[in-house]
Protein backbone atom coordinates (compact mmCIF):
# COMPACT_ATOMS: atom_id res chain seq x y z
CA UNK A 1 0.00 0.00 0.00
CA UNK A 2 1.35 3.42 -0.80
CA UNK A 3 2.11 5.20 2.43
CA UNK A 4 0.17 7.91 2.28
CA UNK A 5 0.71 9.76 6.03
CA UNK A 6 4.00 10.41 6.97
CA UNK A 7 4.43 7.86 10.15
CA UNK A 8 4.87 9.51 13.42
CA UNK A 9 8.28 9.73 14.59
CA UNK A 10 8.15 12.15 17.24
CA UNK A 11 7.65 9.68 20.37
CA UNK A 12 9.14 10.03 23.83
CA UNK A 13 11.47 7.52 24.86
CA UNK A 14 9.00 6.01 27.88
CA UNK A 15 6.13 5.95 25.53
CA UNK A 16 7.68 4.17 22.97
CA UNK A 17 8.31 1.61 25.50
CA UNK A 18 5.20 1.36 26.47
CA UNK A 19 3.54 1.00 23.29
CA UNK A 20 4.63 -1.39 20.29
CA UNK A 21 5.69 0.16 17.26
CA UNK A 22 2.85 -0.20 14.25
CA UNK A 23 4.17 -1.34 10.78
CA UNK A 24 1.42 1.19 8.90
CA UNK A 25 0.88 4.55 8.24
CA UNK A 26 -0.59 6.35 11.20
CA UNK A 27 -2.18 9.84 10.19
CA UNK A 28 -1.69 12.57 12.24
CA UNK A 29 -5.51 12.81 13.40
CA UNK A 30 -8.17 10.42 13.41
CA UNK A 31 -11.01 10.78 10.69
CA UNK A 32 -13.92 12.83 11.75
CA UNK A 33 -15.89 10.03 10.91
CA UNK A 34 -19.45 11.19 11.43
CA UNK A 35 -22.46 9.33 14.02
CA UNK A 36 -25.31 10.00 15.64
CA UNK A 37 -24.39 8.49 19.02
CA UNK A 38 -20.84 10.58 19.31
CA UNK A 39 -17.45 9.82 19.68
CA UNK A 40 -18.88 6.87 21.31
CA UNK A 41 -21.27 5.37 18.72
CA UNK A 42 -18.10 5.66 16.23
CA UNK A 43 -15.77 3.44 18.09
CA UNK A 44 -18.74 1.09 18.55
CA UNK A 45 -18.59 0.90 14.70
CA UNK A 46 -14.97 0.51 14.51
CA UNK A 47 -14.96 -1.95 16.90
CA UNK A 48 -17.89 -3.77 15.20
CA UNK A 49 -15.37 -4.00 12.26
CA UNK A 50 -12.54 -5.06 14.15
CA UNK A 51 -14.41 -7.80 15.81
CA UNK A 52 -15.48 -8.91 12.02
CA UNK A 53 -12.21 -8.66 10.98
CA UNK A 54 -11.30 -11.03 13.21
CA UNK A 55 -13.77 -13.06 13.16
CA UNK A 56 -14.23 -13.43 9.38
CA UNK A 57 -10.17 -12.60 7.99
CA UNK A 58 -11.88 -10.21 5.61
CA UNK A 59 -14.19 -7.36 5.88
CA UNK A 60 -15.61 -4.64 3.11
CA UNK A 61 -16.37 -1.12 3.85
CA UNK A 62 -15.44 2.23 2.58
CA UNK A 63 -12.28 3.05 2.17
CA UNK A 64 -11.72 5.70 4.99
CA UNK A 65 -13.53 3.48 7.58
CA UNK A 66 -11.64 0.57 7.24
CA UNK A 67 -8.27 2.57 6.78
CA UNK A 68 -9.01 3.75 10.42
CA UNK A 69 -10.69 0.42 11.42
CA UNK A 70 -7.23 -1.04 10.49
CA UNK A 71 -5.06 0.84 12.92
CA UNK A 72 -7.03 -0.23 15.76
CA UNK A 73 -6.80 -4.08 14.60
CA UNK A 74 -3.01 -3.80 14.12
CA UNK A 75 -2.68 -1.83 17.76
CA UNK A 76 -4.61 -4.76 19.72
CA UNK A 77 -2.83 -7.69 17.69
CA UNK A 78 0.56 -5.76 18.66
CA UNK A 79 -0.51 -5.36 22.31
CA UNK A 80 -1.70 -8.93 22.60
CA UNK A 81 2.17 -9.84 21.12
CA UNK A 82 3.67 -7.81 23.40
CA UNK A 83 1.81 -8.45 26.81
CA UNK A 84 0.03 -11.66 25.91
CA UNK A 85 -2.94 -12.87 27.48
CA UNK A 86 -1.71 -12.63 31.42
CA UNK A 87 -1.55 -8.90 31.17
CA UNK A 88 -4.98 -6.49 32.76
CA UNK A 89 -4.62 -3.79 30.74
CA UNK A 90 -4.04 -5.41 27.00
CA UNK A 91 -7.22 -7.90 28.05
CA UNK A 92 -9.60 -4.74 28.85
CA UNK A 93 -8.40 -3.89 25.30
CA UNK A 94 -9.71 -7.14 23.96
CA UNK A 95 -12.64 -6.90 25.68
CA UNK A 96 -13.52 -3.76 24.36
CA UNK A 97 -12.31 -4.20 20.76
CA UNK A 98 -13.66 -7.81 20.41
CA UNK A 99 -17.85 -7.94 20.94
CA UNK A 100 -17.91 -11.72 20.25
CA UNK A 101 -15.61 -12.81 23.47
CA UNK A 102 -15.25 -16.27 21.99
CA UNK A 103 -13.04 -13.83 19.31
CA UNK A 104 -10.31 -13.34 22.65
CA UNK A 105 -9.41 -17.02 22.56
CA UNK A 106 -8.17 -16.73 18.60
CA UNK A 107 -6.44 -13.99 19.17
CA UNK A 108 -4.31 -14.97 21.87
CA UNK A 109 -4.17 -18.55 20.16
CA UNK A 110 -4.19 -18.29 16.60
CA UNK A 111 -3.39 -14.96 15.39
CA UNK A 112 -0.37 -13.93 18.16
CA UNK A 113 1.51 -17.01 17.13
CA UNK A 114 0.78 -16.45 13.19
CA UNK A 115 2.26 -12.89 13.74
CA UNK A 116 4.72 -13.32 16.71
CA UNK A 117 7.75 -13.09 14.26
CA UNK A 118 6.24 -11.47 10.93
CA UNK A 119 8.24 -8.94 9.87
CA UNK A 120 5.60 -6.28 8.06
CA UNK A 121 2.15 -5.24 9.15
CA UNK A 122 -0.22 -8.03 9.94
CA UNK A 123 -3.65 -6.51 7.69
CA UNK A 124 -3.60 -5.64 3.87
CA UNK A 125 -6.05 -3.66 2.32
CA UNK A 126 -7.32 -3.61 -1.23
CA UNK A 127 -9.48 -1.50 -3.17
CA UNK A 128 -12.68 -3.28 -4.33
CA UNK A 129 -13.65 -3.71 -8.26
CA UNK A 130 -16.77 -0.86 -9.14
CA UNK A 131 -19.82 -2.29 -10.22
CA UNK A 132 -20.71 -1.14 -13.30
CA UNK A 133 -22.84 0.76 -14.26
CA UNK A 134 -22.46 3.10 -11.11
CA UNK A 135 -25.05 5.84 -10.91
CA UNK A 136 -23.50 8.90 -10.40
CA UNK A 137 -21.73 11.15 -12.44
CA UNK A 138 -19.70 13.47 -10.10
CA UNK A 139 -16.36 15.81 -11.98
CA UNK A 140 -16.34 14.13 -15.15
CA UNK A 141 -15.39 10.93 -13.24
CA UNK A 142 -17.68 7.65 -12.56
CA UNK A 143 -18.23 7.59 -8.71
CA UNK A 144 -18.82 4.00 -7.07
CA UNK A 145 -22.30 3.50 -5.89
CA UNK A 146 -22.52 4.56 -2.08
CA UNK A 147 -23.83 1.19 -0.55
CA UNK A 148 -21.38 -0.97 -2.52
CA UNK A 149 -17.96 -1.66 -0.76
CA UNK A 150 -15.22 0.17 -1.70
CA UNK A 151 -12.32 -1.24 0.05
CA UNK A 152 -11.22 -4.60 1.22
CA UNK A 153 -9.40 -5.12 4.26
CA UNK A 154 -7.77 -8.88 5.35
CA UNK A 155 -5.47 -10.59 8.20
CA UNK A 156 -2.33 -11.23 6.26
CA UNK A 157 -1.56 -15.20 5.78
CA UNK A 158 -5.29 -16.18 6.20
CA UNK A 159 -6.64 -19.53 5.27
CA UNK A 160 -9.05 -17.82 3.00
CA UNK A 161 -8.62 -17.59 -1.32
CA UNK A 162 -6.29 -14.98 -2.24
CA UNK A 163 -7.89 -12.30 -4.12
CA UNK A 164 -4.84 -10.91 -5.79
CA UNK A 165 -3.79 -13.48 -8.60
CA UNK A 166 -0.22 -15.58 -8.31
CA UNK A 167 2.25 -13.31 -9.77
CA UNK A 168 3.72 -13.96 -12.68
CA UNK A 169 6.95 -15.34 -13.33
CA UNK A 170 9.28 -12.08 -14.84
CA UNK A 171 12.64 -12.75 -16.03
CA UNK A 172 14.70 -10.82 -12.87
CA UNK A 173 13.41 -14.03 -11.01
CA UNK A 174 16.27 -15.51 -9.37
CA UNK A 175 15.56 -19.22 -10.61
CA UNK A 176 14.97 -17.16 -14.13
CA UNK A 177 18.40 -15.50 -13.90
CA UNK A 178 20.19 -18.64 -12.89
CA UNK A 179 18.51 -20.59 -15.85
CA UNK A 180 19.69 -17.83 -18.32
CA UNK A 181 23.17 -17.81 -17.02
CA UNK A 182 23.11 -21.52 -17.52
CA UNK A 183 21.90 -21.95 -20.74
CA UNK A 184 24.75 -18.91 -22.05
CA UNK A 185 26.94 -21.30 -20.49
CA UNK A 186 25.87 -24.24 -22.34
CA UNK A 187 25.91 -22.43 -25.69
CA UNK A 188 29.25 -21.47 -25.41
CA UNK A 189 30.98 -24.55 -24.27
CA UNK A 190 29.05 -25.95 -27.32
CA UNK A 191 30.72 -22.95 -29.32
CA UNK A 192 34.14 -23.40 -28.47
CA UNK A 193 34.18 -27.53 -28.38
CA UNK A 194 32.46 -27.07 -32.15
CA UNK A 195 35.49 -24.18 -32.97
CA UNK A 196 38.09 -26.39 -31.21
CA UNK A 197 37.09 -28.95 -33.19
CA UNK A 198 36.93 -27.59 -36.52
CA UNK A 199 40.71 -25.97 -35.87
CA UNK A 200 42.15 -29.62 -34.98
CA UNK A 201 40.50 -30.55 -38.55
CA UNK A 202 41.85 -27.57 -40.16
CA UNK A 203 45.40 -28.63 -38.88
CA UNK A 204 44.72 -32.27 -39.43
CA UNK A 205 44.32 -30.92 -43.21
CA UNK A 206 47.25 -28.29 -43.39
CA UNK A 207 49.80 -30.73 -41.90
CA UNK A 208 52.09 -32.20 -44.43
CA UNK A 209 52.57 -35.44 -42.35
CA UNK A 210 56.02 -37.79 -41.97
CA UNK A 211 55.96 -38.64 -45.49
CA UNK A 212 55.66 -35.49 -47.41
CA UNK A 213 59.15 -33.71 -47.70
CA UNK A 214 59.65 -30.23 -46.67
CA UNK A 215 61.25 -27.40 -49.25
CA UNK B 1 -69.87 56.34 -14.39
CA UNK B 2 -70.92 53.48 -17.39
CA UNK B 3 -69.23 55.60 -19.94
CA UNK B 4 -65.74 55.06 -18.10
CA UNK B 5 -66.55 51.73 -17.07
CA UNK B 6 -66.98 50.93 -20.86
CA UNK B 7 -63.60 53.02 -21.33
CA UNK B 8 -61.63 50.22 -19.04
CA UNK B 9 -63.53 47.22 -20.31
CA UNK B 10 -62.34 48.57 -24.00
CA UNK B 11 -58.65 49.15 -22.27
CA UNK B 12 -59.24 45.47 -21.07
CA UNK B 13 -60.36 43.50 -24.16
CA UNK B 14 -57.89 44.87 -26.61
CA UNK B 15 -54.97 43.93 -24.24
CA UNK B 16 -56.41 40.45 -24.35
CA UNK B 17 -56.93 40.73 -28.17
CA UNK B 18 -53.57 41.10 -28.24
CA UNK B 19 -52.51 38.31 -26.48
CA UNK B 20 -55.19 36.40 -28.63
CA UNK B 21 -53.52 36.95 -31.79
CA UNK B 22 -50.01 35.93 -30.44
CA UNK B 23 -51.45 32.79 -29.17
CA UNK B 24 -53.20 31.97 -32.14
CA UNK B 25 -49.57 33.00 -34.10
CA UNK B 26 -47.75 30.51 -31.85
CA UNK B 27 -50.48 27.74 -32.19
CA UNK B 28 -50.62 27.84 -35.74
CA UNK B 29 -46.92 28.88 -36.29
CA UNK B 30 -47.41 31.52 -39.08
CA UNK B 31 -45.53 34.37 -39.48
CA UNK B 32 -47.76 35.88 -42.70
CA UNK B 33 -49.67 38.77 -42.37
CA UNK B 34 -52.32 39.78 -39.87
CA UNK B 35 -55.53 37.69 -39.20
CA UNK B 36 -58.54 39.16 -41.10
CA UNK B 37 -61.10 41.78 -39.51
CA UNK B 38 -63.52 39.26 -38.79
CA UNK B 39 -61.31 38.05 -35.83
CA UNK B 40 -60.45 41.47 -35.01
CA UNK B 41 -64.08 42.22 -34.35
CA UNK B 42 -64.12 39.26 -31.69
CA UNK B 43 -64.93 40.86 -28.26
CA UNK B 44 -66.15 44.32 -29.93
CA UNK B 45 -69.50 43.47 -29.26
CA UNK B 46 -69.85 45.45 -26.41
CA UNK B 47 -69.08 48.65 -28.88
CA UNK B 48 -71.11 47.49 -31.84
CA UNK B 49 -73.57 45.25 -30.52
CA UNK B 50 -75.30 45.23 -34.23
CA UNK B 51 -72.47 43.09 -35.51
CA UNK B 52 -73.49 39.53 -36.08
CA UNK B 53 -70.15 38.03 -34.64
CA UNK B 54 -70.87 36.81 -30.88
CA UNK B 55 -69.11 37.37 -28.36
CA UNK B 56 -67.82 33.98 -26.68
CA UNK B 57 -69.03 32.74 -23.71
CA UNK B 58 -66.09 32.38 -21.06
CA UNK B 59 -66.89 28.97 -20.83
CA UNK B 60 -65.93 28.13 -24.82
CA UNK B 61 -62.57 29.02 -23.90
CA UNK B 62 -60.05 26.67 -22.23
CA UNK B 63 -58.56 28.34 -19.47
CA UNK B 64 -55.69 26.67 -18.46
CA UNK B 65 -54.39 27.43 -22.36
CA UNK B 66 -54.45 31.11 -21.11
CA UNK B 67 -53.51 30.75 -17.60
CA UNK B 68 -49.86 31.44 -17.20
CA UNK B 69 -49.29 32.15 -21.45
CA UNK B 70 -46.29 34.57 -21.48
CA UNK B 71 -45.11 33.90 -17.82
CA UNK B 72 -41.65 32.10 -18.05
CA UNK B 73 -40.47 32.04 -21.69
CA UNK B 74 -36.61 33.30 -22.78
CA UNK B 75 -36.37 36.65 -22.76
CA UNK B 76 -33.03 36.19 -24.63
CA UNK B 77 -31.95 34.50 -27.37
CA UNK B 78 -29.15 31.83 -26.00
CA UNK B 79 -26.05 31.75 -27.88
CA UNK B 80 -24.26 29.01 -29.99
CA UNK B 81 -21.46 28.73 -27.35
CA UNK B 82 -23.49 28.38 -24.54
CA UNK B 83 -25.72 26.10 -26.24
CA UNK B 84 -22.90 24.11 -26.77
CA UNK B 85 -21.16 23.99 -23.95
CA UNK B 86 -24.65 23.29 -22.33
CA UNK B 87 -24.66 20.58 -24.41
CA UNK B 88 -21.53 18.72 -24.49
CA UNK B 89 -20.06 20.07 -21.25
CA UNK B 90 -17.07 18.08 -19.07
CA UNK B 91 -19.57 16.83 -16.60
CA UNK B 92 -22.12 15.24 -19.07
CA UNK B 93 -19.70 13.20 -20.82
CA UNK B 94 -18.21 9.90 -19.93
CA UNK B 95 -14.88 9.76 -19.11
CA UNK B 96 -12.15 7.07 -20.89
CA UNK B 97 -10.59 4.96 -18.13
CA UNK B 98 -7.72 2.83 -18.70
CA UNK B 99 -8.03 -0.54 -18.26
CA UNK B 100 -5.56 -3.72 -17.46
CA UNK B 101 -5.65 -7.03 -18.71
CA UNK B 102 -6.47 -10.08 -15.29
CA UNK B 103 -3.25 -12.32 -15.26
CA UNK B 104 -5.39 -14.70 -13.67
CA UNK B 105 -9.10 -14.44 -15.52
CA UNK B 106 -7.96 -12.04 -18.69
CA UNK B 107 -11.14 -10.13 -17.86
CA UNK B 108 -10.59 -6.52 -17.49
CA UNK B 109 -9.55 -4.26 -14.38
CA UNK B 110 -9.25 -0.41 -13.05
CA UNK B 111 -5.29 -0.82 -12.16
CA UNK B 112 -4.79 -0.36 -8.40
CA UNK B 113 -8.28 -2.56 -8.13
CA UNK B 114 -9.35 -5.94 -8.15
CA UNK B 115 -10.39 -8.09 -11.29
CA UNK B 116 -14.31 -7.75 -10.56
CA UNK B 117 -14.66 -11.74 -12.25
CA UNK B 118 -12.20 -12.90 -9.83
CA UNK B 119 -13.69 -11.47 -6.53
CA UNK B 120 -16.37 -12.60 -7.54
CA UNK B 121 -15.64 -16.09 -7.46
CA UNK B 122 -13.55 -15.92 -4.09
CA UNK B 123 -16.35 -13.96 -2.62
CA UNK B 124 -18.87 -16.81 -3.36
CA UNK B 125 -16.42 -19.68 -2.58
CA UNK B 126 -15.09 -17.86 0.82
CA UNK B 127 -18.97 -17.15 1.71
CA UNK B 128 -19.13 -21.49 1.81
CA UNK B 129 -16.32 -21.53 3.98
CA UNK B 130 -17.84 -19.53 6.54
CA UNK B 131 -21.03 -20.88 6.52
CA UNK B 132 -18.98 -24.68 7.40
CA UNK B 133 -17.41 -22.89 9.91
CA UNK B 134 -20.24 -21.55 11.54
CA UNK B 135 -21.95 -24.75 11.29
CA UNK B 136 -18.56 -26.84 12.67
CA UNK B 137 -17.49 -24.07 15.56
CA UNK B 138 -20.85 -22.17 16.21
CA UNK B 139 -20.37 -20.05 19.76
CA UNK B 140 -17.57 -22.28 21.19
CA UNK B 141 -13.89 -20.34 20.32
CA UNK B 142 -11.82 -21.56 17.60
CA UNK B 143 -8.58 -22.33 19.11
CA UNK B 144 -6.39 -24.07 15.64
CA UNK B 145 -5.45 -22.53 12.53
CA UNK B 146 -8.15 -23.12 9.78
CA UNK B 147 -7.10 -25.35 6.75
CA UNK B 148 -9.76 -25.40 3.35
CA UNK B 149 -10.19 -28.23 2.12
CA UNK B 150 -11.83 -27.64 -1.16
CA UNK B 151 -14.01 -30.38 -3.44
CA UNK B 152 -12.09 -32.81 -5.39
CA UNK B 153 -8.95 -32.01 -3.01
CA UNK B 154 -7.47 -34.50 -0.61
CA UNK B 155 -6.74 -33.28 2.86
CA UNK B 156 -2.80 -33.84 4.22
CA UNK B 157 -3.13 -36.85 7.00
CA UNK B 158 -0.92 -35.06 8.82
CA UNK B 159 -1.61 -31.69 10.05
CA UNK B 160 -1.96 -29.48 13.20
CA UNK B 161 -4.71 -27.24 11.84
CA UNK B 162 -8.23 -27.56 11.59
CA UNK B 163 -9.49 -29.22 8.24
CA UNK B 164 -12.82 -27.57 6.89
CA UNK B 165 -14.06 -29.28 3.95
CA UNK B 166 -15.64 -26.45 1.64
CA UNK B 167 -18.44 -28.64 -0.86
CA UNK B 168 -16.90 -26.44 -3.76
CA UNK B 169 -14.13 -26.41 -5.71
CA UNK B 170 -11.71 -23.87 -6.05
CA UNK B 171 -12.22 -21.80 -8.54
CA UNK B 172 -10.51 -21.61 -11.80
CA UNK B 173 -10.20 -19.27 -14.83
CA UNK B 174 -10.87 -22.23 -17.18
CA UNK B 175 -14.21 -22.52 -18.60
CA UNK B 176 -16.03 -25.52 -17.56
CA UNK B 177 -15.85 -27.45 -20.42
CA UNK B 178 -12.39 -27.38 -20.16
CA UNK B 179 -12.14 -28.30 -16.59
CA UNK B 180 -14.21 -31.40 -17.17
CA UNK B 181 -12.29 -34.38 -17.05
CA UNK B 182 -13.25 -36.55 -20.81
CA UNK B 183 -11.64 -39.13 -22.62
CA UNK B 184 -12.65 -40.15 -25.78
CA UNK B 185 -14.45 -43.53 -25.79
CA UNK B 186 -12.84 -46.18 -27.93
CA UNK B 187 -15.34 -47.30 -30.63
CA UNK B 188 -15.70 -50.81 -32.05
CA UNK B 189 -17.29 -49.71 -35.40
CA UNK B 190 -14.73 -49.74 -38.63
CA UNK B 191 -17.60 -47.72 -41.10
CA UNK B 192 -16.12 -44.47 -42.17
CA UNK B 193 -18.24 -41.65 -42.86
CA UNK B 194 -17.21 -40.49 -46.36
CA UNK B 195 -17.68 -36.96 -47.45
CA UNK B 196 -18.38 -36.29 -50.34
CA UNK B 197 -16.06 -33.83 -52.48
CA UNK B 198 -17.43 -30.71 -53.73
CA UNK B 199 -19.09 -29.83 -56.63
CA UNK B 200 -16.63 -28.04 -59.06
CA UNK B 201 -19.14 -26.07 -61.18
CA UNK B 202 -17.61 -25.63 -64.89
Amino acid sequence: MKLLYRPRTVVTAEVAKLIPALRTAIRPKPLKLSNEEGTLGKLNSLSRLVTALVRDERVEHTYSTLSEARDYAERLIAVAIEHGDCHQPTMELADFWLKEKQLVHKLFKVLVPRFRDSTVSYTKMYKAPIAYPASKYEGGNLQARADLPQAILELRNNPLLPVLPRPTPTRNWIHNVLLEEARKEYSQEKRMGEEFAALERMQTMEDPGPDKEID
Amino acid sequence: MLSRAYLALGERLRCFEHNFFCLVKVLSNQHGPPPPSALVLVGTDLHMPHLSIPYPKSDEYDSTLLDGFLWAVPKKRRSREKRLTRKHSANKQLCVKKLLMCTNCGGPHEPGRLCPICYALVKDTTASLYERVKDKFGLSPIEKEILAVYKGETPPRETDRVIIEVPKPRPSFFTRNLRTPSTPANSDSTTVDVVPDTKVIS
